[in-house]
């Protein structure tokens, strides 16, 4: 009985091995080898929930030993707050440090910026949107789409970093926008998640988000074009699209080697890989 | 009534309590309305901000759900769930405490200072309770509520307090002012009542004056009209004594015309002679009838008319009528005949002689104003009436005629006083004219009705109705003619010697009178001139009888024989009869009251007088001691076989012709009636043949005959047969009848040997 305990590990070792393709034989340049078994602890902007967690997939490739511990959406700043007191390793955040997080000791890292779009539930509605019609629709001077069907508009609240961002981009929206949050017929979604969740749910729904979002995280969503340009990478970086936003890491000043080697992979080629399949123009050129 | 000033301290007593009352209003609502708005409102202001704080609670627990590890770290978020909670406009602060060591995790709003209600609620991740929430909410905003809820009342109670108290008061001000005004007036009032009342007192006083004045008179007119009835009454009274004293001294001397004219009638006379005392003897009976009425006339007038009431046979009353007037229609060439309806009542109560009276008056008048046809009497059975007691009889007489009717006009007055049809009826026909308002009377004081149905020329029906209680049937009604003599007779034939009598009379005609009447009659008459003289004389001598006048000088009849009964010894109870032309019920009562055995009325007829000495020397045998009918010939009286005294008396009544034709009839039916006794006959059969025999006889004045079968029947009834001897007594009675009363008619002899030998 012991003798066939230890023959079924001995074949299960041996399958793991050759079952690991491409697996490098040590860690890159630069990389700092993280302990034999450690857990990367990586949270905070409902955004990059589905680029983190695609990111270690493409990690964990070259650091099976590593497990991710990832809590659900805490927001850019719950999680920069939970990195400061530790309970955090890395921050995910859609915003810019404050001078206070700086100056108790966050550091940001920069990992390229997403284009900030608009979706919907209803593909026929695959119009193009102006700046108007975003104002209209997010000041319920517009309700209904050009088919007739309701427009079902979901809003962020108001600190959140979404609405902060809508309101410095679109001039002339806050008065119309408070006036359409004091109704209270409009559901606020509280998280990201929350967010296309009730876009995805309700028909004729209309949200704003980053591509990010949608792409890492394989929404069944409308991405509708704003003054006749689709929100790709490409009009990105050509300037052709406009709305973007930065996202970014944010680590401590210590840092354990499982989270510099997975900051390490991030910046590498592989990462900018990652980063560009998910809808975020990294900020490094891959190598 | 209490003077104005009472008046006005309890209007101002009055307006101290409703100022109080006002007052305590007003107060109680200043107050009570804002304490109750804050009461009120704290209790909803705490369930508000218990709700809300609950709810906050649950949202942030639910978002807090799964991530215990994280949450506090969520403090944008966390502010955005508090920022959502339902806390309303107020002032709010909400702080989140770490379990278990409390530790701030967020705080929104700043610190909240009192007033304010505190609530707090735990935040929990599933079961496990990972902190609490904390919520202050200013309640500043009540208490301005309540302020300015305050201000408001009090402006209520203000209001509350001028509407109750000056619109009460100044209806109570006003009432009392009306009242005060009433008051006012009421004294005027009262001083004019009292004016009113003096002005009425003297106005009574006055009225009462005069109602006493009028009293006064008044009473003077009754007490004068009290006089003049008395005075009236006293005159009727007088008229009636008037009418009995002249009555009575017209009786007396008419008593003697008839008695001495009957008594002349016996002796032998001349044609002429006989025919002159004859219309002396018509003339007085005439005169003692028109006598009679004025005195019934007097009797009802004066309502003193007694009514006896006796049983009687209606037939045989009926038939009486025929038997009295027959004569004398028969002399005039009329029929006059009886109608009995069948179911006529055997027997009724009531005054027989007064009912005969009644009818003979109209039966004669029916005969007087007829002159050719003839007279019906009829008797109608009419039903039965028992209203108010005993069964009743309603019995009709009518009596119609073919005479000469009576004219429409005079039918209506026909029974007034003095009336006749035609005044020269009276000339023509005689009479009183008082006959019909005499019969109308007594019939309804009899409680019955008379009435007239007439056609001139053609004749008249008078209806007598009365209503009479049911009786048995009477043995026997009317006192045969010649029975009278022939009881005295036998009487006589009892006593075995004369009969010792005597009278007492004042009036020496009468004194003669009595002699001649009984003259031929074995009686020792002894007269005397007054009441002393009979006493003296009863008490000297045995007398069988005294007939006793009862006005005489010295001393009356009644005050005599009330001293003979007093005397004692064997003459106290000789009998006494009374002899009077008072006719008068308290007359009779007078008599007996004194004691005296019977009552005569004058002018004395002889079968009367008879009468009276047998009822009153030898009363009849007792019904329990019937005496045992002998056969034929035994304890027969020795009876004439014609009885010529009454013959004569019943001639007088009836006339020479209605007796000849009585005869005729009596001696065919009675030749019948022998011939059918000598037949056998049954029991009931044979009594009654034998009793029609005896009445039949005794009619036509046979009286040996009816001697003969007054025997018989007595024998019959208590069970005895009729023997081969009574029916030859019989035979030879009636023979000697026919010998006396017709010798020439007698012919052969009844009695044939044929009828006496049968069996």
């Amino acid at each position: 009985m012991h003798t066939l305990r230890l023959l079924a590990r001995l074949i299960l070792l041996a399958l793991l091995a050759f079952a690991a393709p491409g697996a490098p034989a040590s860690a890159s340049p630069g990389e700092t080898p993280p302990a034999a078994t450690a857990t990367l602890r990586i949270g905070g902007t409902g955004t990059l929930q589905g680029l983190v967690r695609m990111l270690f997939v493409a990690f964990r490739l070259r650091h099976p030993d590593v497990t991710l511990d990832q809590p659900r959406s805490l927001g850019s700043s719950g999680g920069i707050g939970a990195m400061l007191a530790g309970a955090l390793d890395i921050a995910a955040s859609s915003r810019a440090l404050t001078q206070a997080e700086r100056q108790a000791g966050a550091d940001a890292i920069l990992l390229g910026t997403t284009p900030f779009v608009f979706v919907t539930s209803h593909p026929t509605a695959r119009a193009s949107l102006t700046d108007a019609d975003i104002v209209a629709i997010f000041t319920r001077q517009r309700t209904v789409w050009p088919d007739g069907m309701p427009i079902r508009l979901i809003l962020r609240p108001e600190q959140d970093s979404d609405t902060a961002y809508l309101l410095d981009h679109f001039p002339g929206l806050g008065p119309g926008l408070d006036a359409v949050r004091r109704q209270q017929t409009i559901p606020i979604a509280l998280t990201d998640q929350d967010n296309l969740d009730q876009a995805e749910l309700r028909p004729g729904s209309f949200a704003g988000t980053s591509l990010v979002t949608v792409l890492s995280e394989h929404r069944r969503l409308t991405v509708l074009p704003l003054d006749g340009i689709d929100p790709s990478l490409d009009a990105m970086e050509h300037g052709a699209y406009t709305l973007t936003r930065p996202v970014y890491f944010v680590r401590g000043h210590t840092m354990p080697p499982a989270t510099g080697a997975f900051l390490a992979f991030v910046a590498s080629p592989d990462g900018a890989r990652v980063l560009r399949r998910a809808g975020v123009s990294p900020a490094a050129a891959p190598p | 009534m209490p003077p104005p000033s009472n008046l006005g301290d309890e209007a101002r007593r009055i307006a101290r309590v409703v100022t109080i009352l006002a007052a305590t209003l007003a107060v109680c609502v200043a107050v009570s309305v804002p304490l109750g708005y804050l009461y009120t409102a704290w209790q909803y202001e705490t369930a508000e901000v218990e709700n809300a704080t609950r709810d906050s609670a649950m949202r942030l627990s639910r978002h807090i759900f799964g991530n215990a590890r994280m949450w506090t770290f969520e403090v944008l978020r966390l502010g955005e769930i508090l920022a959502a909670g339902r806390f309303g406009p107020w002032p709010v602060q909400q702080r989140m405490l770490h379990a278990p060591d409390d530790a701030l995790i967020l705080e929104v709003g700043a610190a909240i200072a009192w007033p304010a209600v505190r609530r707090e609620a735990d935040l929990r991740d599933g079961d496990v309770r990972v902190g609490r929430l904390i919520v202050v909410r200013s309640a500043t905003h009540v208490l301005v509520q309540t302020a300015t809820t305050a201000v408001a009342s009090t402006l209520l109670g203000f209001a509350i307090f001028f509407s109750v108290r000056l619109l009460p008061l100044r209806l109570v001000r006003a009432t009392f002012r009306r009242l005060e005004e009433t008051l006012v007036a009421l004294r005027a009032r009262d001083l004019a009542l009292a004016d009113h009342k003096r002005t009425l007192e003297a106005d009574i006083a006055r009225r009462t004056d005069q109602l006493s004045t009028a009293n006064a008179d008044l009473e003077r007119m009754l007490a004068e009209l009290r006089t003049t009835k008395e005075a009236a009454e006293a005159a009727s009274r007088a008229k009636s004594r008037f009418l009995a004293v002249m009555s009575h001294e017209i009786r007396t001397p008419m008593n003697a015309v008839l008695a001495l004219a009957g008594t002349l009638l016996d002796d032998a006379l001349t044609d002429e002679q006989r025919n002159v005392v004859g219309t002396i003897r018509d003339s007085g009976d005439s005169l003692m009838r028109i006598i009679d009425d004025i005195l019934d006339y007097s009797k009802l007038d004066a309502g003193r008319m007694a009514f006896e009431l006796a049983p009687f046979a209606p037939d045989t009353l009926t038939a009486s009528l025929a038997s009295i007037l027959g004569a004398a229609a028969s002399a005039k060439g009329l029929t006059l005949t009886t109608k009995l309806a069948p179911g006529l009542p055997a027997g009724l109560l009531g005054d027989a002689g007064r009912i005969r009276q009644v009818l003979l008056n109209l039966v004669s008048n029916a005969v007087k104003f007829t002159e050719r046809g003839g007279v019906v009497v009829a008797v109608h059975d009419s039903g039965r009436s028992a209203i108010g007691g005993p069964e009743r009889a309603i019995v009709e007489w009518s009596v119609s005629d073919t005479g000469i009717g009576i004219p429409p006009d005079a039918v209506a007055g026909l029974f007034g006083e003095f009336i006749q049809a035609d005044t020269s009826i009276t000339r023509r026909f005689g009479g009183s004219g008082l006959g019909l308002a005499i019969s109308k009377r007594l019939v309804e004081n009899m409680g019955g009705t008379i009435g007239v149905d007439s056609q001139p020329g053609q004749g008249t029906v008078f209806r007598v109705r009365l209503v009479l209680p049911l009786a048995e049937r009477p043995a026997s009604l009317a006192t045969p003619r010649g029975d009278a003599r022939r009881r005295f007779r036998a009487m006589l034939h009892d006593l075995g010697r004369p009969l010792h009598m005597l009278l007492a009379e004042d009036n020496a005609t009468n004194q003669f009178v009595a002699r001649q009447l009984l003259k031929g009659l074995d009686v020792r008459l002894d007269v005397v001139d007054n009441g002393r003289e009979a006493v003296e004389a009863v008490a000297a001598l045995i007398y069988d009888v005294v007939c006793m006048d009862m006005r005489m000088p010295e001393m009356d009849g009644l005050q005599a024989t009330r001293l003979i009964r007093t005397g004692g010894g064997a003459t106290a109870g000789v009998p006494i009869i009374a002899l009077t032309a008072n006719a008068f019920p308290e007359d009779v009562q007078a008599c007996l009251d004194a004691g005296m055995n019977g009552f005569l009325s004058k002018p004395v007829r002889r079968d009367d007088l008879l009468a009276a000495l047998c009822a009153a020397v030898a009363p009849p045998l007792s019904p329990d001691r019937p005496s045992v009918p002998s056969p034929a010939g035994e304890g027969v009286p020795d009876a004439v076989a014609c009885d010529r005294v009454a013959l004569d008396a019943l001639a007088a009544e009836i006339g020479a012709d209605g007796v000849a034709m009585l005869h005729a009839m009596f001696v065919a039916e009675t030749r019948t009636r022998l011939v059918r006794l000598a037949t056998p006959l049954d029991p009931d059969t044979c009594l009654r043949e034998v009793h029609t025999l005896k009445g039949a006889a005794d009619s036509v004045c046979a009286s040996r005959l009816a001697a003969l079968a007054g025997v018989a029947e007595r024998r019959l009834k208590v069970g005895g047969t009729l023997h081969p001897a009574d029916l030859r007594a019989f035979g030879a009675a009636f023979d000697a009848f026919l010998a006396a009363v017709a010798p020439a008619a007698a012919g052969t002899p009844f009695i044939a040997e044929s009828c006496i030998t049968a069996p």
